[in-house]
């Protein structure tokens, strides 16, 4: 016998037949052609498992509703008692008896919340746990058929279950190993573990270097993107040299538009121009010379187009009724913008239509499109390991992305 | 005052003015005090050596709390036996240990305002209300002593036997009331984690 006293049963692996250890050894039953479940821990290894010895002495299958089964391993050990090894899938979880008593209202149900040994446990399976094979020693009469009703709570990497058989009613408290940590317990070769299938409601979440790394970038630049962008929004608007509104007939004519002179104070800040029109099924192009005392220092082209109409039931539009540029002066001084334009109506009218356009031009301005792209990038680093967190527990939880809960 | 050791004349250790039951160190007879009369309690029954979380005299702590163990009962409940150590804390206070392989309770004298329920009243699988806790029978026996050892409160023989039911509660509680000729005592603790003795 590997077990201590309290071992019951005694149950023959090859010929199936159960031997009663408090009548003298009778045999009570005997299974036929059962076949051995696979496990890497077998009867008679001596392991470590949080600094105690441990002996593997008796092995139970089990089967669930949905057939799924899964090996418990029955470790003894002389100063610590009994607990169970339990193997299914790839995973593994250690797991004992507790003497303590799940607080709870009412009934458990899915996900009902539970209180035991100082955790707080949801309820995650209710299902009916049915005995396919039994070998070694056992600290009760276990035999192929017995059922027990199970109903499993998790605070990941820790589990309680409540185990009711007949009148009897156990608790467990589990504990997830990591695999690797479970084949060096015994002394075996984790090169040749089984890969882990499926999550394991106990498995604890462990994210990829690559996922680790997005979430922490994520976490790390979405604030300081955001107070960027926040900042350039409501202080980055410059101040404002002129804003002028010239008319079609000025804009469209031979010899442009000229606005007033402006004083840009310092080279280095940035420079926008704003250009607005109402024009609506039309559009304009506009060459904008920058000039400093009467001199071109550069020029640039921007165009405004703007459509609309109603089609199908629906109202439709399509360009934008302003355009934009930035700029920088070589040199502090006093400058003027000479604008001349051409435009049409239609897709083929080439006789620009007869709106007025804005000019506004600003000083000391913050582009935030590029802030905003760090955003939006560095939001999507963060969700992307929020999003694979989510996915890993809704795989834990069994559920579909589509469902609701 | 100085007591000798009426076997081997030897000077007993001065804890048998507080304990029951001492081993006398020169001869390993066990003897208790009775009228300011050092006797010899008799052949003690060893306890086998085995393996054990806990030893005689060496301290080991749970949660915070120190305790060292002066003596040790071995009872046989038909099925197995079970070990009760006596045990002194670092805040003064006694106690029982009670250890049946990795099944580990603490556990104290209680005093109970009224009656206890008798043994044969008591069912397995039964709620039972004693004081103001609501309480769950999981054990129900007959223990015997069959070995004992250091220093004990209390003087015990070998072959004594008592009745005993085993009431648990929330958050580990444990409430053994045992059926004696001397009477009912009734003892109130926790069951605790082997995980979480350090010794």
């Amino acid at each position: 016998m590997l077990g201590g006293h309290k071992v019951q049963s005694l149950t023959c692996g090859y010929c199936g037949s159960v031997l009663d250890a408090n009548d003298e050894f009778k045999v009570v039953k005997t299974f036929k052609d059962l076949k051995r479940p696979y496990c890497p821990v077998k009867i008679g290894m001596r392991g470590r498992i949080h600094g105690v010895d441990f002996i593997a002495i008796g092995v139970l299958q089990y089967r669930d509703n949905d057939l799924s089964t899964w090996v418990e391993v029955c470790l003894y050990s002389p100063t610590h008692g009994y607990a169970w090894l339990e193997y299914g899938h790839g995973h593994f979880v250690f797991s004992r008896r507790t003497r303590d008593l799940p607080e709870y209202d009412g009934v458990l149900h899915h996900k009902s919340p539970f209180v035991a040994n100082g955790y707080l446990f949801k309820t995650h399976s209710i299902y009916d746990a049915t005995v396919t094979f039994v070998e070694g020693e056992l600290t009760y009469l276990a035999q192929v058929g017995d059922r027990a009703r199970v109903i499993e709570g998790i605070s990941p990497p820790i589990g309680f279950s409540i185990e009711s058989k007949g009148n009897e009613q156990e608790f467990q408290l589990s504990e997830y190993l990591v695999p690797a940590d479970a084949y060096s317990a015994f002394g075996l070769d984790a090169d040749e573990a089984r890969a882990r299938a499926q999550v394991h409601p106990l498995q604890p979440y462990e994210p990829t270097s690559l996922t680790s790394g997005l979430r922490l970038s994520g976490l790390l630049f979405t604030p300081v993107a955001l107070a960027l962008v926040l900042y350039t929004l409501m202080l980055g608007s410059g101040t404002a040299l002129i804003n002028q509104t010239f008319s079609a007939k000025e804009i469209y004519g031979k010899a442009g538009a000229v606005t007033h002179q402006f004083e840009i104070t310092d080279a280095q800040r940035l420079i926008s121009l704003d250009l607005y029109s109402s024009m609506n099924n039309a559009w304009g192009f506009f060459e904008v010379v920058v000039k400093k005392s009467g001199e071109e220092i550069f020029s640039m082209g921007k165009q405004i187009s703007y459509y609309s109409g109603y089609s199908g039931g629906e109202s439709w539009s399509e360009g934008s009724t302003d355009a934009h540029a930035y700029f920088k002066v070589p040199q502090a001084g006093t400058y003027t913008l000479e604008i001349s334009g051409e435009g049409g109506t239609g897709s083929t009218g080439r006789r620009p239509q007869a709106r007025a356009i804005s000019v506004q031009v600003r000083e000391g301005v913050k582009v935030s499109r590029y802030y905003l792209a760090l955003l939006v990038l560095s939001a999507l680093a963060w969700g992307a390991g929020w999003y694979s967190k989510r996915r890993f527990e809704a795989a834990r939880w069994d559920e579909d992305d589509d469902d609701d809960d | 005052m100085q007591l000798n050791c009426p076997s081997c004349g030897s000077e007993v250790p001065h804890q048998l003015q507080y304990a029951k039951l001492v081993t006398c160190p020169s001869c390993q007879v066990t003897l208790f005090l009775e009228d300011d009369v050092v006797k010899n309690a008799g052949e003690r029954a060893s306890i086998a050596a085995g393996p054990s979380i806990f030893s005689l005299g060496q301290p080991f702590t749970h949660r915070g709390v120190s305790y060292v163990p002066h003596g040790r009962i071995r009872f046989d409940y038909g099925k197995g036996f079970w070990d009760e150590w006596w045990v002194s804390s670092d805040t003064g206070e006694s106690s029982w240990v009670s250890v049946d392989e990795g099944d580990i309770a603490i556990e104290q004298p209680l005093s109970l305002n009224g009656a206890a329920p008798t043994f044969e009243s008591l069912m397995v699988g039964s709620n039972v209300t004693v004081g103001p806790q609501n309480l769950l029978v999981t054990e129900k026996n007959e223990a015997q002593c069959i070995g004992y050892e250091g220093e004990l409160p209390e003087v015990i023989s070998v072959g004594e036997t008592h009745q005993y039911v085993h009431l648990s509660g929330h958050r580990g509680l444990l409430l053994t009331i045992e059926y004696a000729d001397d009477g009912t005592h009734i003892y109130k603790g926790l069951w605790i984690d082997p995980f979480e003795v350090n010794a």
